[in-house]
């Protein structure tokens, strides 16, 4: 059953910020990406669970961009309009996987201490 | 399809983002809204529904904006320009533009060698003269606090004079309250000699104070003190000067406590004063200073330090520095009327009390030093250096021309530049740059061109004669107003072109041909516009100097001209001195009678006389006269230029005697007193009754000691520009005391060369006496000349600089008429295929440079007019505008300027027109 849509409460702001990092440099690990299709993505990925607006979005690809984790590019294909196109940089693929561990790390910790006790 | 772009636009205008960064945010945000509108369009949303959820992606109004603040404040904003490393602040951008100019002016030799050049020569002159300006008018004596420094002179309604009898002085010295201290002083020449080896030096006679109150400390050894005023004749010590210390001594130290003899006397040197020492009169430096009270025995034994008449002694003084002016006088005066009235002894009648009330002793602020060559030279300083600032102004105009036509082959460059995102404050920044540093380079090729200049300047004989000693070297001073200038000439010459590049039209120059008309039309015809008005200016500028320099040579001549009552030519002048080895009273007027009457027995001689002051050679002396039977208004000049002659003075001269007669050997120290005057005294006192047998006197109204004997015609005595002046000679035997401590100059009348007479003189003089000093051998014409020193260096200077000034004019002529030709080839070409004859073009082509020179022209004559006004204090014998030298100018202008314009106009008539057509 897809979950309706919920839009994190501000209280969970710090949460997010830190999570979506991860998720955007994730998206891109694979091949370059523009930010409308990282967004649905995003959302389609999650199954509605998470959602990035463009007032959001779009700072955070800049400022990754700047601390240089990614490259962005205009790209021109025949019959479309040119796009911006965003790819992981050498150091960005290092700080997903550094990234990546932690969030593992700390997930199980938190399911060893959550999780029900089977008898 | 929705306005995405505007919408995301309004929302990120708070930030201010550079419009190159806004515009990319502003594309792929739109980009963003518009993929999700479309989706939701496919999805089945109403295209308003659409359009609504769309834009809720931008949620609130400033969320966007404020998402990117914090990410963009740390972008530069200043887009980056090509070939720099990112501009990301403004040193470094500054850096850039100068790293981009010096590869532009390295790229093009010619064009910087040209402008330099230019520039340097205009920069160069201002400088050379300013430093000349610097040293005599605006430099202060190196003491310390000059401010506080006087000149004391004595003022009456009948006349002024800076010279004070010594007992004087040592009242005043003793009962003034206002001064921290007060001294005396005297030049005199010295006959040296050091080791044995005989020499001359400038000296100077100073009270013991002298140092002190200057705050002059010695470089080596020790200055005056109050010890050595005491005692008349009892330290024959020497202070030397360290311009001498070079060249006497080589500043060997050991020169300090030598033995030096100053006429015929033993001293000792006690010290050396600093390097920039020379004295108090600013371009007659002084060699060596002996205190005052060895007066007598250095000059003829006559003790002029007790002589209550003898007015020889200059004094100054160091105001108190709480003191003002106003108080200093006041009180000194208080004294003055004191020692005055006890001067004047016992009945003071009304009409003494009078006279004694109306003198007065005035302060002169002096912290520059003594006047006399400030005075002379102030005026035709100021006149050089205005006219050296119009050089400057042509030189700069020709450079902005040459700029103007460079810019022109740098559109598409600038072009370029803009559209990849330089504002236009960088790009004008950036040619103001390129001028700075041509200004710079300009300014260092000026440095060494007035290095050059001030050595000529102080080789013209600007002293009327005598060496100009003073010191040109570019000082803090010269160096910041160099500075100023260079700098002032780039925002000249620099802004035009720079703001002419700035409002160009971006569109119209990438799209068009450099010399199609389309190019033409948007910035070539102001471009062209503003050289056109540059050439007029030019031409204007060169007009003014030239009708300037025109005048003032013209002046000079006409001051050649002037009869100066006597004849110049075949006139040998000899300096003998024997006070320097010790001739005194009746010996001294015998030595001379010896040598008058040798040299009148020698082969060709025709006529020769002695006199203390020849004409035109020195400051003529000066001195109050009192005419029996003639009471002075009450405010009447009662002085009279004087001199002392010996018999055939007036022949030798050829100075017509009007009435009675010559002086004759009888008229000696025994005989009756007598005097000869010119026809002005003559004239004055005794309208057109006879002078012969009238009485004057120096000493009292009554006196009537003195007979006139003859009268004479008028002379010119100090300058040939001088009004006629009251003139009153004395036989030299008659001499009042005092005033034989001077050399005397032998007047030779011969048909032989001066050359070869100098020979047979110096041996015949030799004859008389072997070790009679001969100070100098010259001619009267030579003398007379010299006199004229100060308007042939205007007059020499302004004629450089008028020439100077057209060459440069001419040039920026031919440039611009260059550049027309290149231009209008097209043109050319059209109208020569379509039968137009060659003289046809040429006279089309001239045609235009002459009306660029008509208007400059036009333009110049007012202000060429304007600036004779302002030179007219150096005028003789010509009107301000004077209508002839004004035309004869631009007939001089229009010629030259017709030279420049044919070369390129006879370069279009050679124009191909097959040639020409197809390249447009």
């Amino acid at each position: 059953m897809a979950m309706p849509y919920i839009e994190l409460p501000s209280s969970d702001r710090e949460w997010k910020k830190g999570s979506a990092e991860l998720l955007i440099l994730s998206l891109l690990e694979a091949r370059p990406r523009h930010g409308y299709e990282i967004s649905k993505l995003i959302e389609q990925r999650s199954e509605g669970a998470l959602r990035f607006y463009v007032a959001s979005l779009y700072p955070l690809l800049y400022r990754l961009e700047k601390r240089g984790w990614l490259q962005g590019r205009w790209v021109e294909r025949s019959g479309q309009r040119r796009r911006r196109y965003y790819r992981l940089t050498r150091q960005g693929r290092k700080v997903l996987a550094s990234q990546r561990h932690g969030w593992q790390v700390f997930v199980e910790a938190i399911k060893r201490i959550t999780e029900v006790e089977h008898a | 399809m929705p306005k995405w772009k505007e919408e995301i636009t309004r929302r990120l205008a708070p930030l201010k983002l550079a419009p190159a960064r806004e515009a990319e945010i502003v594309e792929e945000v739109a980009q963003h809204l518009e993929d999700s509108y479309q989706e939701l369009v496919v999805g089945g949303s109403t295209e308003d529904e659409a359009r609504r959820m769309a834009l809720e992606e931008l949620r609130d109004e400033d969320l966007l904006a404020r998402g990117l603040r914090r990410v963009e404040q740390d972008v530069p904003q200043e887009p980056i320009v090509p070939g720099g490393e990112g501009g990301n602040n403004f040193l470094a951008s500054i850096w850039q533009d100068i790293r981009y100019g010096l590869r532009l002016l390295r790229r093009n030799p010619g064009f910087t060698a040209v402008a330099v050049i230019t520039l340097g020569l205009g920069i160069g002159a201002n400088t050379a003269i300013f430093s000349l300006i610097d040293a005599v008018l605006l430099k202060t004596l190196p003491v310390a606090h000059p401010e506080e420094l006087v000149l004391l002179r004595w003022e009456s309604p009948h006349g002024a004079t800076d010279f004070f009898p010594y007992p004087m002085f040592d009242q005043l010295r003793d009962s003034s309250r206002v001064f921290n201290g007060m001294f005396a002083f005297y030049n005199l020449g010295f006959a040296t000699a050091v080791d044995g080896k005989p020499g001359m030096a400038a000296g100077q006679l100073v009270s013991g104070s002298y140092f002190s109150v200057l705050g002059v400390q010695a470089a080596a050894g020790r200055t005056f003190t109050s010890e050595e005023d005491r005692v008349p004749g009892g330290d024959p010590v020497a202070v030397i000067s360290y311009r001498y210390w070079k060249r006497q001594f080589g500043l060997d130290p050991a020169a300090v406590g030598k033995s030096i003899t100053l006429n015929g006397l033993p001293f000792i040197i006690i010290g050396v004063t600093p390097p920039r020492f020379d004295g108090v009169t600013v371009g007659d430096a002084r060699d060596i200073w002996i205190p005052i009270m060895m007066q007598a025995q250095v000059m003829d034994g006559r003790p002029l330090l007790n002589d209550p008449k003898g007015w020889f002694f200059e004094i100054m003084a160091r105001r108190k520095p709480i003191v003002s002016l106003d108080q200093a006088r006041a009180s000194l005066n208080v004294d003055y009327q004191q020692i005055a009235r006890q001067e004047t002894g016992t009945r003071i009648t009304p009409q003494v009390e009078r006279e004694l009330a109306s003198q007065k002793i005035a302060l002169l602020p002096s912290s520059k030093g003594l006047a006399d060559l400030s005075e002379r030279f102030a005026e035709p300083l100021l006149i050089l250096m205005v006219l050296v600032g119009l050089v400057l102004l042509v030189a700069c105009a020709n450079v902005a021309s040459l700029l103007l036509a460079r810019a022109s082959a740098r559109q598409k460059e600038i072009a370029v530049r803009a559209a990849l995102g330089a504002g236009r404050v960088r790009l004008v920044r950036q040619f103001l740059t390129e001028g700075l540093l041509l200004a710079a380079f300009g300014g260092l090729v000026g440095l060494l061109f007035a290095h050059y200049g001030d050595d000529l300047l102080l080789a013209l004989p600007l002293n009327s004669g005598r060496p100009l000693i003073i010191t040109l070297r570019p000082d803090g001073t010269t160096l910041i107003f160099t500075a100023c200038v260079a700098l002032l000439s780039a925002v000249i010459f620099g802004s035009a072109p720079a703001w002419k590049e700035a409002r160009f039209d971006l569109n119209a120059t990438l799209k068009a041909d450099t010399r199609s008309a389309a190019a033409e039309g948007g910035n070539q015809r102001s471009r062209w516009g503003l050289r056109k008005l540059v050439v007029v200016s030019e031409v204007a500028l060169s007009l003014v100097l030239l009708a300037g320099a025109g005048m003032l040579v013209r002046s000079l001549l006409k001051l050649r001209d002037v009869n100066p009552g006597f004849n110049q030519e075949g006139v040998l002048l000899v300096w003998v001195d024997p006070t320097l080895v010790g001739y005194r009273g009746n010996q001294l007027v015998n030595v001379y009678k010896q040598v008058a009457d040798t040299i009148a027995t020698l082969p060709g001689v025709r006529s020769s006389s002695l006199s203390a002051l020849p004409p035109m050679t020195h400051r003529p002396w000066r001195t109050g006269v009192f005419v029996q039977g003639h009471v002075p208004g009450a405010n009447e000049d009662t002085t009279a230029l004087w001199n002392l002659i010996g018999p055939n003075f007036f022949r030798t001269l050829q100075i017509p005697l009007r009435q009675g007669r010559d002086f004759v050997p009888q008229d000696d120290s025994t005989a009756p007193k007598v005097a000869i005057i010119n026809e002005a005294m003559a004239r004055f006192y005794f309208g057109t009754d006879s002078a012969i047998g009238k009485r004057l006197s120096f000493v009292s109204p009554g006196g009537g000691e003195i007979e006139i004997v003859g009268v004479v015609g008028d002379t010119k005595y100090g300058s040939l520009r001088e009004a006629t002046l009251h003139m009153l000679y004395l036989p030299y035997p008659q001499a009042p005391a005092g005033s034989l401590a001077f050399d005397m100059t032998l007047e030779i009348r011969s048909a032989a060369s001066s050359d070869s007479l100098v020979g047979a003189v110096r041996q015949a003089i030799r004859g008389v006496k072997g070790d009679l000093p001969i100070l100098a051998f010259t001619t009267l014409a030579e003398e007379v000349n010299n006199s004229l020193a100060q308007e042939l260096m205007v007059a020499e200077l302004s004629s450089f600089f008028g020439l100077l000034a057209l060459v440069l004019a001419s040039v920026g002529l031919y440039g611009v008429m260059s550049y027309t030709v290149g231009r209008r080839s097209g043109e050319i070409g059209l109208r020569m295929a379509l039968g137009a004859r060659r003289s046809q073009v040429l006279w089309m082509v001239l045609r235009e440079s002459l009306e660029l020179v008509a208007v400059g022209v036009l333009l110049g004559v007012p202000l060429a007019f304007a600036f004779s006004s302002l030179i007219s204090s150096e005028l003789y014998g010509i009107t301000k505008g004077d209508p002839l030298t004004i035309c004869a100018a631009m007939a001089l202008q229009a010629s030259i300027a017709a030279f420049a314009s044919y070369i390129p106009a006879r370069r279009a008539t050679k124009v191909d027109p097959m040639v020409a057509l197809r390249y447009d």
